[in-house]
């Protein structure tokens, strides 16, 4: 694989605001055919980057590399990026058919015609070809965005919160559908999400951002059970940290703790979640704790109790600060 | 919607109607005198003069459209997108020309360029048409401006990922997305210069609304008149025929856009670039009217011509203000009041609402025909208590302004209430408040900015009203602009200058006004 040029690199980028790094000497690396997810808290810098790679947004500081050609200075439109919005961003005074033709004006009208045919098959959208955006459904909606991005044929797609303004039902089909569509194609793409859920469902890899750096970056398994800090590990799942001895703590999700009666601690809340009760527990070592348990009627709140491991594997651990 | 948005209703459609009526009656007569037509005084002028008038109104038209569209644009656009110092301010003073009525500028140039600048040929239909341009750009500006600063950034990142330059992207998608907007901002010129008989007659230009005036004083034919007039609201329904085919199919507002177009990093050269042009924009338009007018007036204050025939400044200026204060009054009122009577009633009351504000389409000169033949049939039947006429009253011109001009401030709050959350006016019911109520506590205070807006743009325009003016003011009572008429008509520019200041003063108390209002008003619906 080392022979192969990675679709896109981003080497040191840095984005300033004044005084504040936005993206901090960024580094990153996306393979060609790869769908690489890059979540993060609200403000933490994922945007501006994917707006840097686009070229909609300045670099101060390092190189991006699309197929090997640098584009650090390139306008947007001599970049071969692909765009997907939150809000989709279509042209409203333009039908389906016109929007996804957009990008490939330059192509003779047969072979333009037959690579909007082909599109508009692709995200099985045919028979709304020739209606406005303002016509289609949030989802619809969508699917035509990435069509767009996709004709001609950009060395990578990048997408913002494509999902965020679909409405839940919707989302979990548009969300298959746009990951078929670009595993078809075999596109590269990158999408942005503070959806952890999203992040981990959808990438190849997963690459965590805070405070302008990507602090992980790796398969979704692994940024999930090996987290490499205690914020990666709170931040994709909700955690309780079990404090060690040596200035380590074990990342536990609330699955792999069992509750138990007697010991010294007591249960805070109960809550139900349908397959299972949720106990937020205090232990006797004075921690507070999260352990799914099957419903068995003997523990309610201020019961005595402690807590088990009850994980098939040790549990992982994370540096304390 | 469960909650019943209905106010007590017999005498909300009686009310309707009855305004619907009154306002649409000056267009009706002059539209009737088409079915009866007088025949030779129509023969004489089909064979004289009337393609003459026709092709000089087109070409004036066509002109001015071009040239307000273009230069509207392409200042709303630069203010948009690029950041420059003082970019806000300039942003606002470039509203300001439309405080300069058409006439004014087209006096001051008119003497500029063939007194100081010393050139020839200058009374011709093209300074005539740039003047025009210099006052009436504003309004494709601000629409265009509002336009632009709808769009989303995100769909122009779109066109740029696609392929498309910075340039490419304006014309492939954020100039096709205002289209409606420079579409309602063009209408709003053309009408102005259908209605336009001050600066054309500066210039001898002789268009189809200065045929109508002619043909009215000059032989006092009012059937004449009136068939005249006709050709003028012919060419404003295919005008408006036009703007409405313009709009599309296509959606052009962006309402949930999270990103709108912002400002861009330029360089310097282009900065340099824009500054300088919006500043020269400001020159020609502002600057030199306003410097000429008061070099003037200095003029005039030293050899004593402050005076016309009917009064002194004083005299005009109170005329002014309380003509353009009670029409500013009675539009605003019964614009609300038909607004929110309409808002509730559903298809059919805003058809009526339509009907009511066609004043606006029609050019001035059929409103000021049609209003006296009117009044006059009222008149005539001694209808009124005290045998008192309406014709040459105050009451009449105020009617006829208020025909023409009403719908300025009705389509504001009718677009306003449009915007209101139906969830406001539904929780606001279920809190136990009556739909009268509503409208007063909710409703209004919520689109406050349409209803400032509403009476500066009425104010504005009934101040340098021309025709409605010249035919239905009070024996005695002379306004500003009909002084300013009447010295220009006699080349006698020092004369002018005093009236003319004190209405660019007036004017742009009333733009200070508007600015202030939509940029409250961006505020509160948002």
């Amino acid at each position: 694989m080392d022979d192969i040029v990675p679709a896109l690199v981003v080497d040191g980028v840095t984005r300033r605001f004044g005084e504040v790094s936005a993206v901090d000497t960024v580094d990153l690396e996306v393979h060609s055919g790869e769908l690489l997810t890059l979540v993060g808290p609200s403000g933490c810098g994922k945007s501006t980057l994917l707006r840097m790679v686009a070229g909609l947004d300045p670099v101060d500081a390092g190189r991006i590399l699309l197929d090997g050609r640098d584009v650090t200075l390139l306008p947007p439109e001599r970049r071969r990026v692909g765009l997907v919005f939150q809000e989709h961003a279509l042209f409203g005074h333009l039908r389906v058919d016109q929007n996804i033709a957009f990008g490939v004006r330059h192509l003779p009208r047969s072979q333009r015609r037959s690579r909007v045919g082909a599109l508009l098959d692709l995200v099985r959208l045919d028979h709304v070809a020739r209606r406005f955006p303002h016509e289609l459904s949030g989802g619809e909606q969508q699917r035509i965005a990435l069509a767009r991005a996709l004709a001609p044929r950009p060395a990578v797609v990048l997408m913002d919160e494509p999902f965020a303004s679909l409405d839940e039902l919707l989302r979990e089909d548009v969300r298959r559908d746009v990951t078929r569509i670009l595993a078809d194609q075999g596109t590269t793409a990158v999408l942005v999400t503070h959806d952890r859920q999203e992040a981990l469902t959808l990438g190849h890899r997963v690459a965590v951002m805070a405070h302008g750096r990507i602090v992980q970056c790796d398969a979704p398994e692994t940024v999930y059970e090996r987290p490499c800090s205690r914020f990666v590990a709170e931040f994709l799942a909700t955690t309780s940290l079990l404090p060690q001895p040596d200035g380590t703590a074990l990342v536990a999700r609330p699955h792999d703790l069992a509750v138990r009666v007697g010991g010294g601690g007591t249960v805070v809340e109960r809550t139900y979640l349908g397959a299972t009760h949720r106990y937020r527990v205090m232990t006797a070592e004075g921690h507070e704790v999260l352990a799914d348990h099957q419903p068995d009627g003997t523990l309610g709140v201020g019961d005595d109790c402690h807590i088990e491991v009850v994980a098939p594997h040790p549990l992982h651990r994370v540096p304390l600060d | 919607m469960a909650v019943s948005r209905r106010l007590d209703r017999a005498p909300g459609w009686l009310a309707i109607l009855v305004v619907v009526v009154v306002a649409a009656a000056p267009v009706a007569v002059v539209a009737w005198s088409l079915v009866d037509p007088s025949g030779g005084v129509w023969a004489d002028l089909w064979a004289t003069r009337l393609p003459g008038m026709i092709t000089d109104t087109v070409t004036l038209l066509v002109t001015v459209l071009v040239g307000t569209l273009l230069l509207g644009t392409a200042l709303a656009w630069v203010v948009t997108v690029h950041r420059f110092p003082g970019r806000r301010l300039i942003g606002w003073l470039l509203v300001t020309p439309l405080a300069i009525p058409g006439y004014v500028a087209g006096f001051v140039w008119l003497d500029t360029l063939s007194g100081p600048l010393g050139a020839r040929g200058v009374r011709s239909i093209w300074v005539c048409a740039a003047a025009m341009v210099l006052t009436l750009y504003p309004y494709v500006y601000l629409f265009a401006r509002a336009a632009f600063r709808e769009q989303s950034a995100d769909t122009l990142a779109a066109a740029r990922s696609l392929g498309c330059s910075a340039p490419a992207a304006f014309w492939r998608v954020a100039l096709p997305l205002a289209r409606p907007a420079l579409a309602a901002g063009g209408a709003l010129v053309a009408m102005e210069v259908l209605t336009d008989v001050g600066t054309v007659r500066l210039f001898n230009v002789s268009t189809v609304a200065d045929g109508v005036l002619r043909v009215w004083f000059g032989t006092g034919n009012r059937d004449a008149a009136s068939e005249l007039a006709v050709v003028l609201i012919g060419t404003a329904v295919a005008l408006i025929a036009l703007e409405r085919g313009l709009r599309g199919r296509g959606r052009f507002t962006q309402g949930s856009a999270t990103r709108r177009v912002g400002t861009q990093r330029s360089t310097p050269v282009a900065t340099a670039g824009v500054m300088a042009s919006c500043i020269a924009v400001l020159v020609v338009a502002v600057a030199v009217p306003v410097a000429r007018l008061v070099g003037w007036a200095f003029e005039a204050r030293r050899t004593g011509q402050t005076v016309s025939v009917a009064g002194d400044l004083a005299h005009h200026v109170v005329n002014t203000l309380r003509i353009a204060g009670i029409a500013t009054v009675v539009c605003v009122v019964l614009g609300t009041a038909l607004a929110v009577l309409v808002h509730h009633r559903g298809r059919v009351a805003t058809v009526f609402g339509r009907v009511a504000a066609l004043g606006y389409a029609v050019p001035g000169p059929v409103v000021a025909v049609g209003a006296v033949i009117a009044l006059a049939a009222v008149d005539r039947r001694g209808l009124l208590p005290g045998g008192s006429l309406l014709v040459g009253s105050l009451a009449g011109l105020v009617y006829a302004l208020a025909v023409r001009f009403f719908a300025v401030s009705y389509q504001g709050v009718e677009a306003g209430l449009l915007r209101v959350p139906g969830a406001a006016v539904a929780s606001s019911r279920t809190l136990g408040a009556r739909p009268w109520r509503v409208a007063l506590r909710v409703e209004l205070p919520m689109v406050r900015g349409a209803l400032l807006a509403g009476p500066a743009l009425v104010a504005i325009d009934t101040v340098k009203e021309l025709p409605i003016t010249l035919l239905l003011r009070p024996f005695g009572v002379d306004t500003l602009s009909v002084w300013v008429w009447q010295a220009t008509s006699e080349s006698l520019w020092v004369q002018a200058a005093v009236p003319s200041l004190a209405m660019v003063v007036v004017g742009m108390v009333a733009v200070g006004a508007l600015l202030y209002a939509l940029e409250r008003g961006a505020e509160v619906v948002s």
